[in-house]
C-alpha cells in the first residue's frame, strides 16, 4: 500500500482526541465589491500591508477592463455585485447518517468505488471518529518539512513565508493578464502553496493531502508551486465526488514556477456539479492556470480529466522560457446533456530548442457542445521549437457537437510544427457489434471510450487513473443512442 | 496500309487523316478525329491541365500512325525485361502489339486478342469516353492492341508484363497504346506495364488501358514510366470495380520531359476496395502530373491513395486527387496522402486533394506534406561517417521505400530500387 | 437446435422475409444463397438481433427458447455468434482486450468463473494458431487498418475464442482471393466438432468447396424457395438463379 494511504490508516485509525471543533466565526461580509470589503477580506485574514497594497493595486487594474466575451460559451450575465466575496469557512454542514444523504449522490458514490468512510467524510456524516483535517494535515506536513519541502495554505505562506510569496506571487500570472485573474487577485480566498527546495524529489502525490482537507469555500482560490532548480513535485487537484456548490463562479489562479532542470506534474480530475438537465444550477469553472519554466530544461506537465460544470472556461499554459524546456499538455474534457465547454491550452515557445506536446482528447454525448481551442506560439528568436498537437473529438449519438479551433503562430523558420485532428463517432454499429460479442452497451461504451482516453490516463497518478475511468462511465451513462 | 500524315493548320490544331483506305476508317474512328478537332488540346486556362505547358504537342509534327513493328530482336529488349524470369512479356512498339517479340502464353487461365475485335467492342470505350481530348486522339489513331481477358475463378500465376517502346528515332512519332483488361469473378491477376523510348528525340506516348474489374476479383497494375528526357506521356487508366472486389495500381514514374497520369476508379457496386499509389523521382525539366478520381458510388468500400514526390533540381510535381463520395455511399473509407520532398530550392509542387462528399456516414481523410529532408536525421548519418549523397540517397530510399514495398513482385522491385539509387546519383545499392 | 418458423421481417416498412422457415439440427451445417436483395444479409440481422428490423410474425427457437424477444448480448451469451460482413472498427480498444471482456462476459452469464490474464493468454494464443493470427494482430486494435482479408480471419478467431453453438457467418467469403478463402475455410472447418452448427451465407460458390455443407437452401424475395445439397451450389454456380425465380414464379 502507498506511503500516503497508509498515513491515513494510521490517522483515521487511532481514536479522536480533540472532539469536535465547534467555534464558528459568524462574519461574512455584505454583499457587493469595493475597496472596503477588499480591505475586510485582508484584515479577516491577518495580511500584512504588502498583501493588501498588491489586492488593492489588482482590484484598480480590474474595474479598467471589461469581462472577456469570446469564449465559445453562452451564459446569462454574472452580476458582480450580487456575490459575497468573503465567508468565514465553515464546517461541512453535518448529517445524522447516509441515509440523508441526496440518493443520486450516493449512488455516485456507489457507483464510482468511494469507500462507505470516505462516502462519510465527503458529506459531512458526522463519524464516530471524527477527523480533524488538522490532525491529518500535521503528520503530512511532518514528513514533508524533513525534506524542506513547504506545503500549507495560501494564508499561511503569506505569514510564515512573505519572501517567497513576495518573489514569485504574481510572477506568471500577473493581475493584469485578464479580466478573472485580476478579480482573483483582489479577492482570492485561499489555496495552497508549495515550495520545493534545490534537487530534492517529492516523495509523495500532493493530493491525497488535498482530498482530505476541502473546505467548504473555494471561490477564488490562489494555488502556487515553486520548484527549485532540479526539484520534482506531482500535485493532484480535485475529486471525483460529485462537488455541489451553491456558489456558481469559481474564477481561480494556478501559478507554476519551475526553475533550471524542475519538473513539476499537475494533474486534475475535477467532476463539477452540471446542473440539472437543462443545465440550471450548473457551476461557472473559469480559471487561469499557468506554468513558467523560467530555467533550462524545466518541464511542466498539464494532464486534466474534466467532466461536468455548466461553463468551463480554462486553459492551461506553459511558458517556455528555458533553453531546451518542455512543455506538456494531456487533456480528457466530457460533455454530456446540455454541457458546454471551451478548453484548451497555449504554449509559448521563446527559449531555444523548447518542445510542446498537446494531446486533447474531447468526448461529447447527449446535446453537448465541446470546444478545443489551442494557441501554439513560436516567438522570432525560439530557434528550433517543436511542436506535436493532437486534437481528437469522440461523439457519441449524433446531437453532440466539437469544434476545433488550432492556431499556429509562428515567427522562427527553423520551427518544426505538427496538428492532427481527428473526429471519430461510437455510433450503433460499434455498440452493435460489441452486444453480439456478449458485451453490454454500457460496457461498450466504456471500453470504447477507455480506449481512446487511454493516452491522457496514462498520465495521471495511478490510482486517480482508475477513479477517472470509473467517472467517465458514470458520466457518459445513456449517452450513446 | 497507307501511311497518314497529318495536317495542322496554322490557325487551329487540326488533325485529320489524309489518304486513307475507307475501309479503315470506322465511323468511331471519324467521330473520335471530329470530337478532338472541336475543342484541340487542352490550354492552361482549363482548371484540370492549369499547370501543364503543352505547347510543345501543338508545335511538333507528329506522326500519329506508328509505323508497324519495327526490326528489334529479342537479346535487344531482354534487359527490359523486369518482371521476373516466369513473366509472361507482351512487347508493343509505338503502341501496336508485336508477337514475334512477345513470349508465347503458357497456360489457358486467360486469352489476348486485338482490342478492336467484335468481342473487345463489348468494353472497348466504355469507360474511357472522347470527350477528353486525349482519349479522343488514342480512340481515332490506336491500332494493335490487345484485350486481356482472365477467366472466371482463374488465377494467372504469371506476371503480365506488358512492355511500351516508343520508337522515334526517324521522326517524332505519337503512339497510342489502347488495351483493355477484363478479370472475371473470382479471378486474380498481375500486370506490369513499364514504357521506354528508343531514342533520344520528341516523342509523345498517349495510353488508355480500360480495367473491367468483376465480382470478387483481385488485379494488380504497376506501372514504371522511364521515356527520355524530351518524351511527353499521357496515360490514361479507368477501372470499374464490381462487388467485393480489389484493384492495387502503383505509379513510379522516373523518366520522361513531362507526364501526366489520369487515373479514374468506380466503384461501382458493394464491398470494393481501391489501392493508389505513386511516386515521382523528378529532376531536371522535368514535370509530372498525377491526377486521380476515386467515385465511390456504393456503401462499404473503401480506397487509399499514397503519393510521394522527390524533387530536385528545377522539376515540377503535380498532385491533383480527387474523391467523390456519393450519397448513397454510406460505411466508405477513403483516405488520400500526398507526401512530397523537394531536395532544391528552385524544385516547385502543387498540391491538391479534394473531397466532395454526399453521404453522412462515412470515414474520409486527407493530408498533405512538402517540405525538406529532415536535417538532423542528415547530420545523424554524417556523423557517422556517411557522405552527405549518400546520406540524402539513403533518407530519400527511405522515403520512398514504403510505395515501392506495395509493389507484389521481387523483380520489379528491386529493378526499381536500383533505378532510384541511379537517379538520385548514389552507389549504394539499395535493398528490398 | 434453431427452429425458425414463418419469420417475417421488414425495415423502414419494407418488408424483407415473407416467411421464412428453418430447422438446423445440432453438427449441421446449412449454406443459403441468394440473388442480391433476397433477404440473405437481413436473415443474419434478425437472427443476431439487430434493431433496425422489425419482426412482424413468427419465431426463432434456439435451444428452446424464443430469442425474439432477448437483446443481442443476451443472444450472444447464449451461444449465437455472427461473423460480420462488414467487420466494424473499433479504434483504442486492443482485440486483446475487447476478446478478453467478450469472453469472460460469457463465461459470467453460465456461471463460470472469469479467467484471468494467464489464462486467457494461453486460450488466445491455442486459437491464434487456427486461423493463423500473428500476435502482432491481437495488439492492434480491432479492425482498423486491417485488410479485407485480416477482418474476415479476425472474425473467425473471435469465434474460435466464444466456442459458440451456432456461428452465423455473412459472406465471409466476400474479398478474399483463393488463399485467404482457404485460410477461414480451415478455421471454420476445425471449429466443426458435430455438435456445433452453422448457417453459411455466401454470394459465391466457391466457399462451399471448402466448407462443404450438410444442405444448401436458396433464399429468393424473402423466403427459402429450394433446397438440397451441395449439388444445388454447383447447379447455382453453372446456371444462376434464373431457372429457380422461373420455377418460383409459376
Amino acid at each position: 500500500m502507498s506511503e500516503d494511504l497508509k498515513i491515513i490508516d494510521e490517522v483515521t485509525g487511532s481514536d479522536y482526541k480533540w472532539g469536535f471543533v465547534s467555534n464558528i466565526e459568524a462574519d461574512t461580509a455584505p454583499k457587493g465589491l469595493n475597496e472596503d470589503i477588499i480591505r475586510f477580506i485582508s484584515a479577516k485574514k491577518n495580511e500584512p500591508q504588502w498583501m493588501l497594497d498588491f489586492r488593492l493595486k489588482a482590484f484598480n487594474q480590474w474595474k479598467k477592463m471589461e469581462e472577456p466575451s469570446w469564449a465559445h460559451v453562452s451564459y446569462p450575465e454574472i452580476d458582480f455585485q450580487d456575490i459575497i466575496y468573503y465567508s468565514a469557512p465553515k464546517p461541512k454542514k453535518t448529517l445524522n447518517s447516509l441515509d440523508e444523504l441526496d440518493p443520486e449522490v450516493k449512488a455516485t458514490f456507489d457507483k464510482l468505488g468511494i469507500s462507505l468512510e470516505e462516502q462519510k467524510r465527503l458529506s459531512g456524516v458526522a463519524v464516530d471518529a471524527v477527523i480533524d483535517s488538522v490532525s491529518v494535515k500535521t503528520t503530512f506536513r511532518d514528513e514533508l518539512a524533513k525534506l524542506g519541502i513547504i506545503f500549507c495554505s495560501f494564508s499561511e505562506a503569506v505569514r510564515e513565508h512573505p519572501d517567497l510569496v513576495k518573489k514569485y506571487m504574481g510572477s506568471v500570472v500577473p493581475y493584469t493578464d485578464n479580466y478573472y485573474a485580476a478579480l482573483n487577485s483582489a479577492v482570492f480566498s485561499d489555496g495552497s502553496f508549495c515550495y520545493i527546495p534545490k534537487g530534492v524529489r517529492c516523495p509523495m502525490e500532493l493530493s491525497t493531502y488535498f482530498r482530505i482537507n476541502s473546505a467548504g469555500t473555494g471561490q477564488f482560490e490562489r494555488t502556487l508551486i515553486i520548484a527549485d532548480e532540479g526539484a520534482y513535485a506531482s500535485y493532484l487537484e480535485g475529486c471525483t465526488a460529485p462537488q455541489r456548490d451553491e456558489n456558481q463562479l469559481h474564477a481561480a489562479v494556478v501559478e507554476i514556477y519551475a526553475h533550471k532542470d524542475a519538473q513539476v506534474k499537475y494533474s486534475t480530475v475535477q467532476n463539477w456539479y452540471p446542473g440539472d438537465k437543462n443545465g440550471k444550477g450548473g457551476v461557472y469553472n473559469f480559471v487561469t492556470k499557468r506554468g513558467l519554466c523560467a530555467g533550462e530544461r524545466a518541464k511542466i506537465s498539464w494532464t486534466q480529466v474534466e467532466t461536468g460544470s455548466a461553463i468551463t472556461w480554462k486553459y492551461p499554459s506553459v511558458i517556455l522560457k528555458g533553453d531546451h524546456s518542455v512543455g506538456e499538455f494531456y487533456s480528457v474534457a466530457v460533455t454530456n446533456n446540455m454541457q458546454q465547454a471551451d478548453t484548451g491550452t497555449k504554449m509559448i515557445h521563446i527559449g531555444k530548442n523548447t518542445s510542446s506536446t498537446i494531446v486533447s482528447k474531447g468526448i461529447s454525448g447527449g446535446k453537448s457542445n465541446n470546444s478545443y481551442r489551442g494557441l501554439v506560439r513560436i516567438g522570432k528568436n525560439a530557434l528550433n521549437a517543436r511542436n506535436f498537437s493532437q486534437c481528437d473529438s469522440l461523439l457519441l449519438g449524433d446531437k453532440c457537437g466539437a469544434h476545433t479551433f488550432p492556431y499556429i503562430e509562428c515567427s522562427n523558420p527553423t520551427a518544426k510544427v505538427e496538428h492532427e485532428a481527428t473526429t471519430s463517432k461510437v455510433g450503433e454499429d460499434q455498440i452493435f457489434y460489441c452486444n453480439q460479442r456478449g458485451i453490454s452497451t454500457e460496457d461498450a461504451v466504456g471500453l470504447i471510450v477507455n480506449g481512446y482516453c487511454r493516452e491522457v490516463f496514462n498520465q495521471l497518478p495511478m490510482e486517480f487513473a482508475v477513479e477517472a475511468q470509473k467517472l467517465l462511465a458514470v458520466s457518459l451513462e445513456g449517452s450513446v443512442g | 496500309m497507307n501511311t497518314l500524315t497529318e495536317t495542322i493548320s496554322e490557325t487551329e490544331q487540326q488533325i485529320s487523316f489524309e489518304n486513307i483506305a475507307s475501309e479503315k476508317l470506322t465511323p468511331e474512328r471519324k467521330l473520335a478525329i471530329d470530337t478532338f478537332n472541336k475543342s484541340g488540346f487542352p490550354s492552361l486556362k482549363d482548371e484540370e491541365w492549369k499547370y501543364l505547358d503543352l505547347s510543345v504537342l501543338k508545335n511538333t509534327p507528329f506522326n500519329h500512325q506508328a509505323p508497324a513493328c519495327t526490326k528489334l530482336t529479342l537479346s535487344d529488349i531482354e534487359k527490359y525485361k523486369v518482371a521476373g524470369a516466369d513473366a509472361i512479356t507482351l512487347v508493343f512498339i509505338n503502341g501496336v502489339y508485336c508477337p514475334e517479340l512477345s513470349s508465347q502464353q503458357r497456360d489457358n487461365t486467360f486469352s489476348i486478342e486485338s482490342a478492336e475485335s467484335e468481342h473487345a467492342a463489348h468494353w472497348f470505350g466504355k469507360l474511357a469516353k472522347t470527350d477528353e481530348p486525349f482519349i479522343a486522339l488514342n480512340t481515332a489513331f490506336h491500332h494493335g492492341g490487345l484485350l486481356i481477358h482472365i477467366k472466371a475463378g482463374q488465377e494467372v500465376k504469371q506476371t503480365i508484363h506488358l512492355l511500351h517502346f516508343n520508337d522515334s528515332r526517324q521522326e517524332a512519332v505519337a503512339a497510342h497504346p489502347r488495351n483493355l483488361v477484363v478479370a472475371e469473378k473470382n479471378s486474380k491477376v498481375q500486370l506490369i506495364a513499364t514504357y521506354h523510348s528508343l531514342n533520344n528525340f520528341t516523342s509523345l506516348t498517349n495510353s488508355v488501358t480500360e480495367f473491367f474489374v468483376g465480382e470478387n476479383a483481385f488485379v494488380e497494375y504497376d506501372v514504371k514510366q522511364d521515356e527520355n528526357e524530351k518524351a511527353l506521356q499521357i496515360n490514361y487508366v479507368y477501372a470499374q470495380q464490381k462487388r467485393d472486389s480489389v484493384f492495387d495500381i502503383s505509379t513510379v514514374t522516373i523518366g520522361g520531359k513531362m507526364v501526366r497520369n489520369n487515373l479514374n476508379i468506380a466503384l461501382t457496386e458493394t464491398g470494393g476496395t481501391a489501392h493508389l499509389n505513386g511516386l515521382t523521382v523528378g529532376g531536371k525539366n522535368q514535370t509530372v502530373d498525377n491526377h486521380t478520381l476515386v467515385d465511390h458510388a456504393s456503401p462499404h468500400c473503401e480506397s487509399f491513395q499514397l503519393y510521394k514526390n522527390i524533387l530536385d533540381d528545377n522539376a515540377h510535381g503535380i498532385f491533383n486527387g480527387k474523391i467523390f463520395v456519393r450519397q448513397d455511399a454510406q460505411k466508405t473509407n477513403a483516405f488520400q496522402s500526398s507526401k512530397n520532398v523537394l531536395l532544391s530550392d528552385v524544385a516547385v509542387m502543387n498540391a491538391k486533394p479534394q473531397l466532395e462528399i454526399y453521404a453522412d456516414d462515412v470515414k474520409c481523410s486527407h493530408g498533405a506534406t512538402t517540405g525538406q529532408l529532415d536535417e538532423e536525421a542528415l547530420f545523424y548519418f554524417r556523423s557517422r561517417g556517411i557522405g552527405k549523397k549518400d546520406a540524402l540517397a539513403l533518407l530519400n530510399y527511405a522515403f520512398a521505400g514504403d510505395v515501392i514495398e506495395k509493389i507484389n513482385n521481387d523483380a520489379l522491385k528491386a529493378d526499381l530500387l536500383k533505378l532510384l539509387a541511379q537517379k538520385l546519383n548514389t552507389e549504394i545499392e539499395f535493398e528490398g | 437446435m434453431l427452429s425458425i418458423k414463418n419469420l417475417k421481417a421488414n425495415i423502414e416498412d419494407k418488408e424483407i422475409l415473407k416467411g421464412l422457415n428453418l430447422e438446423i439440427n445440432p453438427g449441421e451445417v446449412h449454406a443459403i444463397m441468394g440473388p442480391n436483395g433476397s433477404g440473405k444479409s437481413t436473415l443474419a440481422s434478425v437472427l443476431a438481433g439487430r434493431e433496425e428490423y422489425n419482426v412482424t410474425e413468427g419465431e426463432v427457437i434456439f435451444k428452446g427458447e424464443n430469442i425474439l424477444e432477448m437483446a443481442p448480448e443476451d443472444r450472444a451469451r447464449k451461444g449465437i455468434f455472427l461473423a460480420f460482413q462488414y467487420p466494424i472498427e473499433i479504434p483504442g480498444v486492443s482485440n486483446a482486450n475487447f476478446m478478453k471482456t467478450a469472453v469472460n462476459e460469457v463465461r459470467k452469464s453460465k456461471g463460470l468463473a472469469p479467467l484471468d490474464s494467464k489464462e486467457f493468454l494461453k486460450l488466445m494464443r491455442e486459437k491464434m494458431q487456427l486461423v493463423q493470427v500473428d500476435k502482432t494482430m491481437t495488439q492492434r486494435s480491432v479492425n482498423e487498418g486491417f485488410s479485407g482479408g485480416e477482418k474476415k480471419r479476425n472474425e473467425i478467431f473471435q469465434m474460435a475464442m466464444l466456442e459458440p453453438e451456432l456461428g452465423v457467418l455473412d459472406e465471409t467469403d466476400s474479398g478474399l482471393d483463393i488463399d485467404a478463402l482457404r485460410i477461414v475455410a480451415d478455421g471454420v472447418n476445425a471449429l466443426r466438432d458435430g455438435k456445433r452448427s452453422f448457417i453459411v451465407i455466401t454470394h459465391y460458390q466457391r466457399l462451399l468447396d471448402y466448407i462443404v455443407p450438410d444442405f444448401v437452401h436458396v433464399l429468393y424475395k424473402g423466403r427459402i424457395v429450394k433446397s438440397g445439397t451441395k449439388e444445388l451450389a454447383l447447379e447455382l454456380e453453372e446456371k444462376g438463379y434464373d431457372w429457380i425465380k422461373e420455377e418460383v414464379e409459376i
